[in-house]
């Protein structure tokens, strides 16, 4: 059976072109669900048939590109080799390794969710067949990604997604909103993906080999000092300067300050989309490749402190914090919850700067519970939004309020979503931010002792507090968001009379609800997620009931804090009355679109309008110049074609006279026959 | 004094300069015609001087000037001809206003 397994991201390809070609013909586009579906739980069915164990990944594979030299190329001299190292082969395949493995577990059975519940959300859409070619698209390319064993296929992985991505923002492409929240998400995405390529074209180019293992072990000789550096860069430069430029590519993709302003736009595409891509996968893509290249970062550190995680970590930590503040202040639903994922995949990183094994499997821990609650906050926002869809703006929490008798499945869920989000103890969320705050602590030395590769003590603790920050900010959010939602009396008509979702959308809610209550105790007792991560070698436990009790107190008063300001329903928001500055500080977003658009995007305008002025009035104007003087030639010359016959007969006996003078004088002067005497001699003597 | 090669090469000379004058000149088409009637029979004439002073014993020279009547036989003929089209086109025989290949 182990052979199947390549099928995995290949049948959401072939039911992506069934639901292409649906949408293309426009006949029984409501079939199109059936194939996508079936798809997307089979590759999730093959997947858990094929489960990793001790020491064994399942692996198939077939070469895509084959660079090896034959044997008589390599009896030819050596030629230019364009960069491109001779002998070297890429190979396409499926890898299901532990960390892949749960990546496919996460990505197929969301993926399938949303599907489910986008019967019910996109019943009245047009376009209905497309919309679940490019989920499927999506789920394709998203298994692609996390079942590579090399850089070459992540990186075309990598950047599907954003394709699927840009194609699923901007579904609704005839709202100039949407159109524009797609440019934006791709190119904002577009910025760390750059610095992404260059890493993976350094790391190659030492290393020779795409393979994971081979580049890891390049970056062991490069730090051992036995290979070379070749070209730009020396091998010290090398060694910080690749990790970096792979934290570029995750930066952009998993939404880190401060490339994250492209998430909260891409909430112009549907609901479901935002659940699936904006939350619970694509976005971690960047988390994963972090995650699954930790190697890099920590040998970066050597069996000390390294630069590159104290980076991964400040980053997150500086993400996690301004974005939970910026949630606390938004107005609009789905805003709360981008901001929600930014922050919480701040987290993430986080947890992944602690570095080595430990880190990997803190940030991980959290991917996969955040991409259960996450989903299903946002899948819960959805069914809020669909039940609001005539009212002027779906999205305000200020016009909705009291629909918790209305819809009792959304509101339990969603409360269950926000419970798992602040941390409320044994949940979901709880144990995985417990485990980051954990590893994040003891490498400062608080609750207990972290030696070996890491980051700085001292970034730990910054990063840790600033965690701690957050999560309160987070429970305070949470809170709001789901009183101002569903608590309270009706702020509007659309929400007084608003009906609970069909049963197609509130299933899904309940099928995430249950893993965002238990997955975080099922997977953090006994340690079984870090068992599994590391292969069977049981990992030393982070677990420490002093911090445990610090973070449910912490949840517990930010929850406390957030129901007491809007239990009452209050007619002006507290958040507004915020001293000022702060107000506006949040408000206005930190002012990172501000600079964005300010700094960066006027000042591309600006550059272009210089280069066109350059190409209009330079190089243009030359060219003019240049055809403006033959014309102004050809003006002059055609006065000599008169059509009078016997001025050309003047000008022809002018001529000849004018050249028999010139010969006789040239003959006076110099004294023996001219060029041109000599011309009309030597034609006589022929 | 007597008449030597000099002469006849002025007089040919002299004929030649009238003949272009007129075919330049003359507005007339036939009178244009005429002009270069006279300039064939100035080239002729050059023929023959150089002939009778320096290769008397040689032929080509007459044969070049019989070859000389005929091309200004023919030539007299086709102009008047085109004279004659001229004059149906234009409704005149001035060559100043048949211009029809102006620039």
């Amino acid at each position: 059976m182990t052979s199947a397994i390549g099928l995995i991201p290949i049948l959401p390809v072939a039911a992506a072109a069934v639901a292409g070609f649906l949408a293309i013909i426009r006949k029984a586009e409501k079939a199109a669900p059936l194939f996508t579906l079936a798809a997307t739980l089979a590759a999730g069915v093959l997947a858990l048939m094929n489960m990793p164990g001790a020491g064994i990944a399942p692996h198939v594979a077939a070469p895509w590109v084959n660079l090896i030299p034959t044997d008589a190329a390599l009896a030819a001299p050596p030629g230019p080799t364009h960069g491109m190292p001779p002998g070297l082969s890429v190979v396409v395949g499926v890898t299901l390794d532990p960390l892949s493995w749960i990546m496919v577990l996460v990505v197929c059975s969301v993926s399938a969710l949303v599907q489910i519940y986008s019967i019910g959300y996109m019943a009245a859409e047009k376009g209905y067949a497309r919309y679940y070619c490019y989920l499927a698209l999506f789920t394709a390319s998203m298994l692609g990604l996390v079942t590579a064993d090399n850089l070459f296929q992540l990186y075309v992985g990598w950047e599907l997604v954003g394709v699927c991505s840009y194609l699923l923002i901007g579904f609704w492409w005839f709202k100039p909103s949407a159109a524009n929240a797609a440019k934006k998400a791709f190119v904002v995405t577009r910025f760390g993906d750059v610095g992404f390529m260059l890493g993976v074209l350094l790391l190659v180019s030492v290393a020779q080999s795409f393979k994971f293992t081979d580049v890891f072990a390049a970056y062991q000789a490069v730090a051992d000092g036995s290979l070379a550096v070749h070209g730009l860069f020396s091998a010290q430069t090398f060694l910080w300067l690749a990790p970096l430029l792979l934290l570029c590519g995750a930066i952009g993709k998993s939404a880190q300050f401060p490339l994250h302003v492209w998430l909260p736009d891409a909430m112009e595409g549907p609901t479901p989309v935002s659940a699936l891509i904006h939350a619970a996968t694509m976005v971690a893509a960047g988390v994963y490749m972090v995650a699954r290249l930790i190697l890099l970062f920590t040998l970066q550190a050597g069996g000390g402190a390294g630069a590159a995680l104290d980076v991964v970590m400040i980053l997150g930590a500086v993400t996690a914090l301004i974005a939970a503040t910026i949630a606390l202040v938004q107005v609009d639903i789905k805003k709360v919850m981008a901001y929600s994922t930014i922050s919480q995949l701040g987290y993430m990183m986080v947890g992944l700067g602690v570095g080595g094994a430990t880190g990997q499997v803190a940030g991980m821990f959290h991917l996969v519970t955040h991409a259960c609650f996450k989903a299903l906050l946002f899948l819960t926002a959805g069914s809020v939004i669909h039940a609001l869809h005539h009212a002027k703006d779906p999205n305000d929490m200020r016009s909705m309020g009291g629909l918790m008798r209305r819809m009792p499945h959304t509101a339990i869920t969603c409360g269950i979503g926000v419970l798992a989000l602040a941390g409320f103890p044994l949940l979901s969320g709880f144990w995985s931010k417990d485990a980051i705050l954990a590893v994040a602590l003891q490498r400062a030395g608080l609750f207990g002792h972290a030696a070996g590769a890491g980051p700085h003590a001292h970034v730990a603790l910054a990063c840790g507090v600033a965690g701690l920050i957050a999560a309160f900010l987070t429970a305070v959010y949470s809170a709001r968001m789901w009183l101002m939602t569903f608590w309270g009396k009706p702020r509007s008509d659309e929400a007084a009379h608003a009906h609970e979702s069909p049963a197609v959308m509130t299933l899904p809610l309940w099928a995430l609800a249950i893993p965002s209550v238990a997955a975080g105790f099922l997977l953090a007792h006994g340690e079984r997620f870090a068992t599994f991560v590391l292969g069977g070698e049981p990992g030393p436990s982070h677990e420490n009931m002093a911090l445990s009790i610090v973070a449910s107190a912490i949840a517990l008063a930010g929850l406390g804090l957030g129901a007491l300001l809007y239990a009452r329903c209050p007619a002006v928001d507290p958040v507004t009355r915020l001293p000022r500055p702060v107000y506006a500080l949040f408000s206005n977003l930190w002012y990172v679109d501000a600079f964005w658009s300010a700094g960066v995007a006027r000042g591309s305008l600006a550059f272009g309008r210089a280069v066109a002025w350059f190409d209009r009035s330079v190089i243009d104007a030359s060219m003019h110049g240049i055809a403006w003087l033959v014309e102004q030639a050809a003006l002059g010359m055609r006065r000599s074609v008169s059509g009078q016959t016997q001025t050309y007969a003047a000008v022809l006996v002018a001529g000849t006279v004018a050249v028999v003078l010139l010969m006789t004088l040239y003959e006076q002067v110099v004294g023996s026959p001219g060029p041109a005497a000599a011309a009309a001699g030597w034609m006589v003597r022929r | 004094m007597t008449v030597g090669l000099s002469h006849y090469l002025i007089l040919s000379a002299a004929l030649f300069g009238l003949g272009a004058l007129a075919a330049i000149t003359r507005r007339n088409a036939v009178a244009v015609l005429m002009g270069v009637e006279l300039m064939l029979n100035a080239a002729n004439l050059n023929f023959l001087a150089f002939w009778r002073y320096l290769t008397p014993q040689g032929m080509e020279a007459q044969v070049f000037v019989i070859i000389g009547f005929t091309v200004a036989a023919a030539e007299a003929a086709l102009g008047l001809a085109v004279v004659l089209s001229l004059y149906r086109d234009f409704g005149t025989l001035n060559v100043d206003e048949a211009s029809g290949l102006k620039g």
